[in-house]
């Protein structure tokens, strides 16, 4: 199982997300070590099905 | 294992592009917070929870510095690592004085607000990076750094939120000033990056502590808007 797969399993990434995955997008995730997969499956963060979406502005808590 | 793919980007790069993948959470909270209709009256304790985060900026670095002190000459990543923090700590010293000055211009005593206990996600965001530099290894504090200074505020969408819930502008000097600083030291920090010999143990160590990193500040945000 790839890390997308088990990141889907776990519901952080959506089923419809997962789908829409660009290449990219797939091997960046699927390049993550076993310890940054269980870091996301341990904070519960979902991907959602918007990550795509480069769109950030910073929340305000800073350095 | 790591594909040969992300080995050939640069270091900054492989990092940010692992923290950009998963902020969509923290962005979405970003945007509720920004454009909450009670932000004037949100905006005091979501201060206080930054002052509750920022105060902790200036020591973890001594710890991670520390941290560098003991494993120069044994550690390949220390001695750059250390450099950053030296010529970093001075950069952020004061900081949390900022927060307060705002508080303070909002009707709030310095006093009250280092007397309130600050909350178990801002301990926990904190907190963790104290066990991942002594227990683990300081760099990675970088990942932490990376997603705290990745976004610098947007100077005129801040002087334009201060103005739309009826704040003074000087209360939002925190944000306003990192609007300012941050974008030098966001590419102080991939400079630094990209001059280290990381290995792919680090790299991932760094992952993890950005991902924490992005789910306790989300955390730490959102309570602020409950």
């Amino acid at each position: 199982m790839n890390n997308v797969q088990r990141l889907t399993q776990a519901g952080l990434i959506l089923p419809n997300a997962a789908a829409a995955l660009n290449p990219a997008d797939q091997q960046l995730i699927n390049s993550l070590t076993d310890d940054e997969v269980s870091a996301l499956i341990s904070v519960k963060s979902k991907l959602g099905d918007d990550f795509a979406q480069r769109n950030s502005r910073t929340i305000g808590i800073v350095f | 294992m790591q594909s040969a793919v992300m080995t050939q980007v640069s270091n900054s790069r492989r990092l940010r592009s692992k923290i950009q993948l998963m902020r969509g959470e923290m962005d979405a909270m970003a945007e509720t917070l920004w454009n909450h209709p009670r932000l004037r009256e949100i905006y005091p304790e979501f201060l206080f929870r930054n002052h509750s985060v920022i105060r902790s900026s200036v020591p973890l670095m001594k710890n991670a510095a520390e941290e560098c002190e003991k494993r120069l000459g044994k550690d390949p990543v220390a001695e750059g690592m250390l450099a950053y923090f030296r010529h970093h700590i001075p950069e952020e010293t004061g900081h949390d004085e900022w927060v307060l000055d705002d508080l303070e211009l909002l009707g709030f005593r310095r006093q009250d607000v280092l007397k309130r206990i600050p909350p178990p996600s801002a301990a926990a965001l904190a907190g963790a990076q104290y066990y991942w530099i002594r227990h683990v290894h300081p760099v990675a504090l970088l990942g932490f750094i990376a997603v705290l200074e990745g976004t610098p505020p947007d100077v005129a969408f801040f002087e334009a939120t201060a103005d739309r819930i009826g704040v003074p502008r000087k209360a939002f000097s925190n944000l306003l000033l990192h609007g300012k600083l941050d974008p030098q030291h966001r590419d102080d920090l991939d400079r630094t990056l990209d001059a280290l010999p990381l290995t792919d143990e680090h790299h991932a160590l760094m992952g993890v502590s950005a991902f924490q990193t992005i789910s306790l500040l989300t955390r730490v945000a959102s309570e602020a808007v409950q």
